[in-house]
């Protein structure tokens, strides 16, 4: 076994990762080779030297935060692109459905019946005239509303009335 | 010297951080469902390791600094699909070599010198082994990217050849090979005799 073989194969066997074979063979060579052994602890030293200065070299401080806030940035953003995009989509579905709503049948009764009470509520804009007793149609309204509020009010008054009683 | 493993002593003391223990497999396991302060202490365990593995082969801190930013924004972004939390320091070596990699070439499309005294986290004037310090990060900035490369991950953070095969993407004989050449040449230019050639 020549010296350059040997030397080829200083590095894997510093690191164990040679087969049994070659490392039996190596180390037998570096029993007896002075050279051979002053190259591994060269290269020995230099491993040392790597790990001592590129190992141990400080950290910037507060770099841990920025990456935090940077990540939280991006993260930030992509919130607010995903958000516009759900926001977008469900507009366009909204608006799609509603098309859909108004050329189907289903909407064509909608709209119907959106007619049906629109013309309701202009026949009683027009009742008064009708009548021509404006003060009468006032008093009727007057006392449904009156008749409204007093069953809204005896409802009220008889839920309370339970509610002490379970008490 | 057998490379350092997870549970050895020696361990911490390297500064690597690449030891994947059961808290940090549950930190990355609870990243991945999206917790956000598991994965700032994802950051907090691992910003050493991928700044160290950045600065290695830049020689730059700024530069550096910015790998380490991106590195885990892309970690962020991509977590979810990592299968075997295990793999993680793998993987994540990976990404911040290949982002490191993306800014030397950027480098090079703009014609970029790195400065000459950013030597990085040590103060010479309290530092003893300055003057070592000094001689290896001028002879580490001569070598080639790869060497660079293969260097920083074997020595500094202590991966197996396997493991560098997978991160470098190359075959585990050329980890052996181009490691080999890259000490052999680290050494040449520590004693002076590799200066001004490759």
């Amino acid at each position: 076994m020549n010296c350059e073989w040997i030397q080829e194969r200083l590095s894997a066997y510093l690191d164990d990762e040679l087969s049994m074979s070659e490392r039996d063979l190596v180390k037998r060579h570096l029993d007896t080779c002075s050279d051979c052994q002053a190259e591994l602890a060269q290269l020995a030293d230099v491993i040392s030297s790597v790990q001592f200065t590129y190992g141990t070299a400080t950290v910037p401080r507060g770099l841990d935060e920025r990456i935090a806030l940077a990540i939280e940035a991006v993260h930030g953003r992509s919130q607010v692109l995903r958000l516009t995009l759900v926001y977008l989509v469900c507009a366009l579905l909204s608006a799609v459905t509603v098309l859909a709503l108004v050329l189907s049948p289903v909407g064509l009764f909608v709209l119907a019946m959106i007619r049906l009470v629109a013309a309701m509520v202009r026949s009683v804009a027009y009742l008064s005239t009708v009548i021509g007793h404006p003060w009468f149609v006032i008093l009727v309204a007057c006392c449904i509303l009156l008749a409204v509020l007093s069953v809204m009010g005896v409802m009220r008054t008889l839920k309370t009335t339970q509610r002490e009683v379970v008490l | 010297m057998k490379g350092v493993r997870c549970g050895d002593v020696s361990c911490a003391d390297w500064g690597g951080g690449r030891c994947l223990n059961q808290d940090d497999i549950n930190l990355i396991r609870a990243a991945k469902r999206g917790h956000v302060n598991a994965f700032t202490d994802l950051v907090r365990n691992y910003h050493a390791f991928v700044y160290r593995t950045a600065y290695g082969v830049l020689q730059n801190q700024s530069d550096a600094e910015d790998v380490t930013q991106e590195t885990f924004i892309k970690v962020h972004q991509s977590l979810k699909g990592l299968r075997d939390e295990r793999t993680f320091p793998t993987w994540i070596a990976r990404i911040a070599i290949r982002t490191a990699l993306d800014v030397l070439n950027h480098h090079k499309r703009h014609a970029w010198t790195p400065l000459e005294a950013d030597v990085v986290g040590h103060h010479p004037a309290v530092d003893p082994d300055a003057d070592i310090r000094l001689d290896l990060e001028h002879a580490f900035k001569q070598l080639d990217e790869e060497h660079r490369m293969i260097l920083t991950l074997r020595e500094v953070q202590g991966f197996q050849y396997e493991e560098l095969a997978q991160i470098l993407e190359i075959p585990i004989g050329t980890v052996r090979s181009r490691l080999h050449n890259a000490r052999h040449r680290l050494r040449l230019l520590l004693s002076g005799e590799g200066r001004d050639s490759k």
